[in-house]
């Protein structure tokens, strides 16, 4: 996969290199020979191009050949000293204020960017042109003065990512193992800046070749006789007319050799831009099968029931008709192949699958909204609707989208537009199928007001919304013409519970009222037992069950839909421990971590925002201790300032044994016996390993810091090898993994890959961070049990942070509940969860869906 | 907002103060004494001692600057030492001229790249945006004064169309102001209208990404509605601040285009300066200069956050 990915020939890059080389050659090949002496006047004068000169003679009488050939040295010299120069201040400096700015010292990287912006006053040209005033015109003051003027483009790039590296996870995970910063910015900022520093320094050079010429056009460049492209411009001049090949000539090898030295940046940037390579499709390609670890049951063996028996069944024509759907990208991957559903108006559908599945595939295809380069065939049929959706161009499409069928989107923080308030962007689903403005825009605040937004909701930009909000707003939006089919894609999944509860009910109300259909798409299994009436099963793109929910959820027929729902329903494991830990003789045993009345503030955006209001809580060895809350209950800070990696306000912490608290200032060597005691999983596999390391070293990074590593320990570099390998395979991973990169890896097992580090140089604690909530659930079901099972084997004690009441009950025996900054219940987790005392806890047990 | 603004404020004129000395450092303190610069190395010591208090140049440096950037800010840049003119009217007069110029250019540039850019984005896939792309990406390769000359070689000398140089300003007559401004505006505003273009089109292909343009097509917009109503307004966001990063960058090249077109403007006036070692008149011009890019900067982290409702508030 990444041997094809590399092997794609970049044809910018391709371009780039050639001309670039091209300069490169000729200006090497002119130090030794050059048809004849550059500086010679020898041969008659302004000959045009011949046999002779092939590029014909200048004023005085020289070979402008040799002349473009010697020039190519000194716009090379200029290039490659002002981009040394540049990047040789510029870089450090950059990486310094990211770093700085990463670890919060904020003040001083804004004093050393302010310092290198002053710079931006000077363009280089100006710089040359001031310096060559003073100090006299040269090649050296063009190089120095060009170099000077590009230090704050170097910095602000290097700066930039700096602070992306160093807000990542990968280096949070560094931290967490007891990593300095110089080792930070050594092995993990510098390779992954490298590629964007080395962009810059292919386009600076082309800005610095245009500004040589131009100093030298204006004759404060490099002093005759020496042959410079941009003096030969500026003596052209006056023949103009005469002798125009002297001004082509130069001309043409500026703007190679500029064109070159872009063209080269741009074909860097793309082929390094993790976004276009590393991210995109890896994901895709892992997550469509490539990499997966569970082997796909062949859909053939079980065969979907045929629909449109149930459409007959049911009688009347269907809201929304899919026949034989397929789609397709135009590399020929097929990513949905001879999929047919039916939503009956007023029918709620649901539509099962997992990430790469083709669910969305399926909606957008719907609604002829695929992306460029994917598409479809088969059928799409829409009631009232003559003919095939799917021959309709995209005008007679658009008239249907939003009147007869209009969507929800997953993503409420980008599916609105941020420039223009919330009201005209729903009153325009309106106006745009021929309703008046003004009628429009009252419709539209009515129409807020239903979804339950506040009075005035209509003049605020989306920003101003919160994530649930925003969802009303689209769903408003998508209602306000009464379509006769709504389809929703992940509508609730980046929501919170008890919000994910309320927009649930909101929608199934207004789709009822108005009796419309529901396409209704989801990973979530228990969601679509409660929201519909029929259930689609989509595995690979290809239908493998379909039926009345009840029927499917009670009776599974293909074996995916069995382990979909097994992996569905979290059950608490058998507990291992017993309340108390091992020492439950009577005496409990002394808390690992202990946790008393913290409260944790920071400056947010106008005022002080109240992360902890005064958390107390005890996890003793051996406990598997759960923590629940939603998106700003504080979880994230408390499990932060647990592990050492942020400061309480106020109160008392104590980790491992390490006294964490405000007042006290934990030495250097405190917080490393508190690393090499406690280390973390945090949520998102794809952010958490530096994707330019191989899954070896990463594994391998904790062992580094000799602190870390145990009496007895590997020590060795072979040693650590060992090591990894062990730790490989106590996570299930193949043997071969220690060589290969993240990206070659599943969600699933890059959780793996995580776990592994952590657990490598034997911590007491491990501290987990949502470490399931970005996986599928059949995966999510693998990786919680091999924590626990881990857990075990390690004789670790768990901390585990998540907003899944069910996630937690499946392995943990203690649970805090988390609320507004405090915990407001904790307790055995089947005496929480059976019977919460709290109504946060009881409103949160409420609003998680149940499949049934 | 206010607060803001009132720190942009302040670094703006931190900013300026830190360039102002600066330039008053290399220019004036570093090269030596100006009455020996202008008098030669015999002068005696009386006739230095005169010159100097003609000049205002025998007060504690500190002093000098302050009296200086207080003149620059108030409209009062003295006298030059070399040609003795007061260069308060003169480089009023050549702003005008550069201003005009880099304005003329930079609207010719737009023109081109808003929508060859747009188109460039929107045809990404077919063979039409990638020779618009190509055509961009070997216009920004091109250096403006080459442009410059071959357009001369052309319209002056070749077809006798227009003159090859010379300025008129336009209060002497439109019609030879526009002859005479044709040409120099075109050069600087065709490899403007390059660089935009690829702005533009990688701020329209961002955008072409976004949820909401997927969002707007869901409601009933056709692809070219959605971008139209919804797109370009937030590719605009940064298009805009490029204009103005471009606008700076072009006072600097008119620089050398004003060479190629014999325009008065700044950079005339600038390398003319140079050349007479006239460097209080030097000084006073890459003030203006400097001080007009810090400007521009300024507007433009301004512009963002006008444009922006998302900053408004969360700065």
């Amino acid at each position: 996969m990444t041997r094809r990915r590399r092997s794609r020939v970049h044809p910018q890059l391709v371009i780039g290199a050639v001309l670039v080389g091209l300069v490169l050659v000729t200006a090497l090949v002119s130090l030794v020979w050059t048809p004849y002496d550059p500086e010679h006047a020898g041969a008659e004068r302004l000959l045009p191009p011949g046999p002779e000169h092939w590029l014909g003679t200048d004023r005085f009488g020289r070979d402008v050949l040799s002349q473009v050939m010697a020039g190519a040295q000194i716009t090379l010299l200029v290039g490659v000293v002002a981009v040394g120069i540049a990047a040789v201040v510029g870089v450090p400096v950059g990486v310094l204020a990211g770093m700085l700015q990463g670890t919060g010292h904020r003040r001083p990287a804004t004093v050393l960017m302010r310092g290198s912006d002053i710079l931006l006053a000077f363009p280089g040209l100006l710089l040359a042109i001031v310096l060559g005033a003073v100090y006299g015109a040269g090649t050296t003051t063009a190089m120095v003065a060009l170099g000077i003027g590009s230090i704050p483009a170097f910095a602000r790039v290097a700066r930039s990512g700096t602070l992306q590296v160093v807000r990542s996870d990968y280096v949070l995970a560094a931290r967490a193992a007891n990593r300095g910063e110089l080792a930070i910015a050594r092995r993990h900022v510098l390779p992954n800046i490298a590629g964007t520093v080395l962009v810059q320094c292919s386009v600076n050079f082309a800005i610095a070749v245009l500004a040589e010429a131009g100093l030298s056009f204006l004759g404060l460049g490099t002093p005759p006789p020496t042959p410079s492209w941009g003096r030969m411009l500026q003596e052209s001049q006056q023949f103009l007319g005469v002798a125009d090949h002297l001004a082509i000539v130069p001309g043409i090898a500026i703007a190679v050799a500029v064109l070159g030295f872009n063209l080269l940046g741009d074909g860097l940037r793309d082929v390094l831009d993790p976004r276009l390579a590393d991210v995109a499709a890896d994901r895709a390609e892992a997550t469509a099968g490539g990499a997966a670890p569970d082997p796909a049951p062949d859909p053939a063996s079980d065969p979907a029931p045929d629909p449109a028996a149930d459409a007959t069944a049911t009688g009347t024509a269907p809201a929304l008709e899919l026949r034989d759907l397929g789609v397709r990208t135009r590399s020929g991957r097929e990513l949905l192949s001879g999929v047919s559903l039916d939503v009956a108006p007023g029918e709620r559908v649901g539509l099962i699958g997992e990430s790469g599945s083709g669910k969305t595939m399926t909606a957008l295809a719907a609604l002829g909204l695929l992306p460029d380069g994917v598409t479809a065939t088969g059928h799409v049929g829409l009631a009232g609707v003559p003919g095939n959706l799917l021959d309709r161009g995209e005008r007679d499409l658009a008239r249907l989208r939003g009147r007869d069928v209009s969507m929800v989107f997953q993503e409420p923080m980008t599916a609105l537009n941020p420039l223009v308030r919330v009201g005209r962007q729903v009153a325009e689903t309106m106006t745009l199928h021929g309703t008046g403005r003004r009628a429009a825009r009252a419709r539209a605040t009515a129409l807020l007001a239903e979804v339950g937004l506040p009075d005035g909701a209509a003049r605020r930009y989306p920003h101003e919304l919160s994530g649930g909000q925003r969802q009303r707003v689209v769903l408003a939006m998508a209602l306000a013409d009464d379509p006769s089919v709504l389809v929703a894609d992940e509508p609730t999944t980046a929501l919170d519970v008890t919000v994910q509860r309320q927009v649930l009910d909101l929608m199934l109300r207004l789709v009822r009222e108005r009796g419309a259909g529901l396409l209704f798409i989801t990973h979530d299994l228990a969601v679509v037992s409660e929201v519909c009436e029929r259930v689609v099963v989509l595995l690979d793109g290809v239908v493998v069950e379909e039926g009345p929910v009840t029927e499917v959820f009670a009776h599974p027929r293909h074996p995916y839909t069995r382990r979909l729902l097994a992996a569905s329903t979290l059950e608490p494991l058998a507990a291992a421990v017993t309340e108390g830990g091992p020492a439950a003789d009577g005496e409990p045993a002394a808390p690992l971590i202990r946790v008393e009345d913290v409260t944790c503030t920071y400056p947010g955006r106008g005022q002080t925002v109240q992360a902890l209001r005064g958390v107390s809580l005890a996890v003793r060895p051996g406990q598997r201790f759960g923590i629940v809350g939603e998106s700003g209950s504080g979880k994230s800070t408390l499990l932060r300032i647990v592990a050492g990696l942020d400061r309480a306000t106020s109160g008392r912490v104590v980790s491992a044994g390490v006294d964490l608290s405000p007042d006290g200032v934990p030495g250097r060597r405190d917080l490393g016996d508190l690393r090499s005691a406690l280390q973390l999983v945090l949520q998102d596999p794809y952010g958490s390993l530096d994707p330019r390391m191989t899954v070896g070293d990463i594994v391998a990074e904790p062992l580094l810091n000799p602190a870390n590593v145990r009496e007895g320990g590997p020590a060795t570099a072979s040693a650590r090898r060992e090591a990894v390998r062990e730790m490989l395979a106590a996570v299930g991973l193949p043997l071969d993994a220690a060589e290969r990169y993240p990206h070659q890896f599943s969600g699933g097992q890059r959780q793996r890959i995580a776990i592994a580090r952590a657990l490598v140089c034997r911590p007491r604690i491990l501290v987990a961070d949502e470490p399931v909530s970005a996986l599928d659930v059949s995966v999510r079901r693998q990786v919680l049990d091999l924590l626990a099972r881990l857990t075990d084997e390690y004789s670790l004690t768990l901390l585990l942070v998540s907003h899944d009441l069910g996630v937690v009950r499946h392995v943990c025996d203690h649970v805090a509940v988390m609320h507004d900054g405090l915990v407001v219940e904790q307790g055995p987790t089947g005496q929480v969860y059976d019977d919460p005392r709290h109504a946060y806890t009881r409103r949160l047990r409420e609003a998680t869906p149940q499949l049934r | 907002m206010l607060r803001h603004l009132a720190s942009h404020v302040a670094q703006l004129v931190a900013t300026l103060l830190v360039a102002t000395a600066a330039i008053f450092v290399l220019l004036r303190v570093l090269p030596g004494d100006p009455a020996v610069v202008a008098l030669g190395i015999e002068a005696s010591p009386e006739a230095l001692a005169a010159w100097r208090a003609e000049h205002g140049t025998d007060g504690p440096l500190l002093a000098q600057y302050l009296s200086w950037v207080g003149g620059l800010f108030t409209g009062d840049l003295g006298t030059s030492y070399v040609t003795a003119q007061d260069l308060t009217p003169l480089v009023a007069d050549r702003v005008q001229v550069t201003g005009i110029l880099v304005l003329l250019g930079m609207l010719i540039a737009l023109v081109v790249a808003v929508p060859v850019g747009t188109l460039a984005a929107v045809w990404h896939r077919n063979a039409g945006g990638v020779v618009l792309s190509a055509v961009s990406q070997v216009g920004v390769a091109v250096p403006n004064f080459l442009v410059g000359v071959l357009l001369v070689a052309l319209f002056a000398v070749r077809l006798g169309w227009l003159p090859s140089g010379g300025w008129t300003a336009p209060v002497e007559g439109w019609g030879e102001f526009w002859r005479h401004v044709l040409l120099p505006a075109v050069a600087l505003g065709s490899v403007q209208a390059a660089i935009i273009t690829r702005y533009v089109r990688s701020a329209v292909l961002e955008i072409m990404r976004e949820d909401f343009l997927r969002t707007a097509r869901a409601k009933g917009l056709t692809f070219t509605g959605a971008l139209v109503r919804h797109g370009l307004r937030n590719a605009g966001v940064p298009v805009v601040t490029v204009v103005g990063v471009q606008i700076a960058s072009m006072l600097i090249g008119a620089v050398v285009i004003e060479r190629v077109f014999a325009v008065p403007g700044l950079g005339s006036l600038l390398l003319d300066s140079v050349g007479n070692r006239d460097l209080l008149a030097v000084q006073s011009v890459v003030a203006v200069l400097v001080v007009l890019v810090v400007l521009l900067n300024f507007l433009v982290d301004l512009a963002y956050t006008l444009l922006d409702p998302r900053l408004r508030r969360a700065s």
